[in-house]
């Protein structure tokens, strides 16, 4: 449409020429190998704890910031700050997690003429608001998980109900931390229990308002990948099922979602890149929705304006390097791709191995890593920073490795993922493994039906019971 | 040497090829050797000074080998150990500075924080401490600045500054070692 000489017209950023990366693990020897792969030099930040890492050995120079406290390492803004300019850096990456969503930071490196290797400062500043991210969704016309009004009769609150659709929560406006809610299957139920609702608001908070929200009982976690440049170009490059998850952390991901119907898989796809077009986004991110199984609807939860953790999933079966993408649009160059461009082939799962116990409820477990064997093989990718000696701390994530398995369909990346994760050899820590090997195996994983709450009701109870 | 799966070298040269380079010269029966790159000379020499190799500085030999002085003469003010190769398009890292000072009993000042590391309380004002000087325990030796805070760096122990390892002005890590101290016994 328009002119490359328009396109480049106010694009203020320049190329990058040497990165501070700004993390650990996994993901700062992720981001290490992305820019070798544009030619940029690195520098990345350790704590004490980090010193002798890979990600250190992988960087061309590694600057010690701090003790091990993550909080006087790397998430002290002035020492990172101060360790990207006198190493001469002209760009920041953050990874995931630590400074990735801090707006102050973002805003930090931009006044201190570095290169955010993320959204701009605004735009991370507005996803991070739930409420206004929130109140983005609904204005760009993306499905929200809306509330009633407050409502004062029966019959207000049989209609608002016909209008979220049964099973609805009835929830007391004081109420909160789940008390004061109840769930109603239908009108008849709700007909019969509002007015005793309102009472035992009042009897309980001294304050009888009440109002209904949609109820999901069988929910999944679908996210979509998006991308965009300093020209305004925004593609998405798939979406991808996190459904797996325990306490609210994602244990297995794939790409594409199972079990959806293509119509809905679209809607998603393009609710996505609305949002993003919304934000005006200017690099990599991801909008997650909660998906109803049971009404095939989905709903806007929040956006991540940063790296995710299981993005591998969307490079195996887009062909795309995300970081790489996330570093050149950073330097002011465009995506090199439009929408028609991106290609989505056979199905990717990936697997995150932490050193937790299962049978212990998932507590991380510090030790050494005294042998580790990566898995290899057709359409498998492993994503670590872990080798025999590594000494898994207290102070961080117990995140080992990523192992992601590609397929030309779903059933043969589950087997190949089945086939590594049995490959996978480490001695030392327990991990995650058997575990995420039986789930994935599990019939109800093979057939998509599981839903958020699976590993709590259905997965871990099926896991002590083998082992026991 | 380096990984068959790194891409190109950088434009720059990096800290990780200067010190491959050290390690291939130190694994051969080379005496003396001077590389050329980029811009950047590096001249080193095993047992003093590389025949060859005249230090374009005009003064004494930048390499990392310094003459170890065989009979101690009176603790002259040290040269100032500027690690600094010839004028490179800023590498990403400074070259491991020259390991001159027997600090066998000594004790180390390490830094409080990643940040610049100042000698004196301000540009133009003596520094806080030189080579030779005594200092009580607690005394101020520098300041290393984070982001225009200023982090005193102070004598752990009563003794006589032995070496100041860093340069004015120069990045240093948290815990790198910036002074030796001879503590009085």
């Amino acid at each position: 449409m328009a002119s490359p000489a328009v396109l480049d017209a106010g694009v203020a950023a320049r190329p990058l020429r040497r990165v501070l990366v700004a993390n650990r693990g996994e993901i700062a020897v992720r981001v290490i190998r992305a820019c070798r792969t544009l030619g940029l030099q690195t520098v990345v930040v350790t704590s004490t704890a980090d010193r002798d890492g890979m990600a250190a050995r992988l960087a061309d120079r590694a600057v010690c910031i701090g003790p091990p406290p993550a909080g006087q390492s790397y998430l002290a803004v002035p020492s990172v700050l101060s360790a990207a300019l006198g190493t001469g850096c002209d760009a920041v990456h953050p990874g995931y997690g630590f400074l990735s969503e801090n707006p102050e930071f973002a805003a930090a490196c931009v006044a201190e003429g570095l290169t955010f290797v993320g959204p701009r400062p605004e735009a991370v500043a507005q996803a991070g608001d739930k409420a206004r991210a929130r109140e983005l969704a609904r204005t760009a016309g993306i499905p929200t998980l809306d509330g009633s009004p407050i409502l004062e009769t029966t019959e207000a609150a049989v209609a608002a109900a016909r209008e979220l659709g049964f099973p609805v929560l009835v929830k007391a406006a004081a109420g909160g931390g789940g008390r004061g809610m109840s769930v109603v299957e239908d009108e008849g139920e709700l007909r019969g229990r509002f007015s005793a609702a309102a009472e035992e608001a009042r009897a309980a908070f001294g304050d009888g308002r009440v109002y209904l929200e949609r109820f999901v009982r069988n929910a999944r976690h679908i996210e979509v990948q998006v991308v965009g440049d300093k020209q305004g170009t925004v593609v998405h490059v798939g979406e991808r099922d996190c459904t797996l998850q325990r306490r609210h952390q994602k244990v297995v991901e794939e790409s594409p979602a199972p079990n959806i119907p293509e119509q809905v898989r679209q809607d998603i796809r393009c609710s996505g890149v609305a949002f993003a077009e919304a934000l005006g986004l200017d690099s990599a991110g991801t909008v997650e929705f909660i998906y109803d199984a049971d009404r095939q609807t989905y709903a806007f939860l929040e956006f991540n304006a940063r790296i995710q953790v299981e993005h591998p999933v969307s490079e195996l079966v887009s062909g795309i390097d995300l970081v790489a993408a996330q570093l050149r649009v950073a330097g002011g160059a465009p995506l090199g791709f439009t929408q028609d461009d991106v290609h989505l082939a056979g199905h990717a799962v990936e697997v995150r191995i932490t050193t937790e116990d299962p049978a212990r409820g998932f507590v991380p477990h510090p030790g050494t890593v005294t042998a580790w064997e990566p898995p290899a093989g057709q359409g498998i990718r492993v994503d670590s920073h872990c080798e025999p000696g590594y000494v898994v701390t207290p102070f961080y994530d117990s995140l080992l490795a990523k192992i992601v398995a590609h397929g030309p369909d779903r059933a043969t990346a589950v087997d190949r993922m089945i086939a590594a994760l049995d490959a996978l050899r480490v001695e030392g820590v327990p991990t995650t493994r058997e575990f995420c090997r039986g789930a994935l195996d599990h019939p109800d994983f093979r057939a998509g039906r599981v839903t958020t709450d699976w590993i709590a009701t259905r997965g871990l109870p099926d896991y002590l019971e083998k082992v026991r | 040497m380096s990984a068959p799966t790194e891409p190109e070298v950088p434009e720059a040269v990096t800290y990780r090829e200067i010190r491959e380079i050290l390690r291939t010269f130190g694994d051969s029966d080379w005496t003396g050797m001077t590389v050329e790159l980029h811009g950047m000379r590096i001249t080193v020499g095993k047992n003093g000074p590389p025949a060859g190799g005249a230090p374009q500085a005009g003064g004494a030999p930048a390499g990392p080998v310094a003459a170890p002085a065989a009979s101690a003469p009176a603790p002259a003010p040290a040269p100032a150990a500027a690690p600094a190769p010839a004028a490179a398009p800023a590498p990403v890292s400074p070259a491991p500075p020259a390991a001159t000072v027997d600090t066998t009993g000594c004790v180390a000042v390490t830094s409080p924080a990643v940040g610049a590391f100042w000698v004196a309380p301000s540009p133009g004002q003596p520094p806080f401490v030189q080579v030779g000087d005594t200092v009580e325990r607690d005394q101020q030796l520098a300041i290393v600045e984070v982001m225009k805070l200023m982090n005193p760096v102070v004598a752990p122990a009563a003794g006589t500054v032995v070496e100041v390892c860093a340069a004015n002005a120069e990045m240093v890590e948290y815990e790198q070692v910036l002074f030796w101290i001879r503590p009085h016994g």
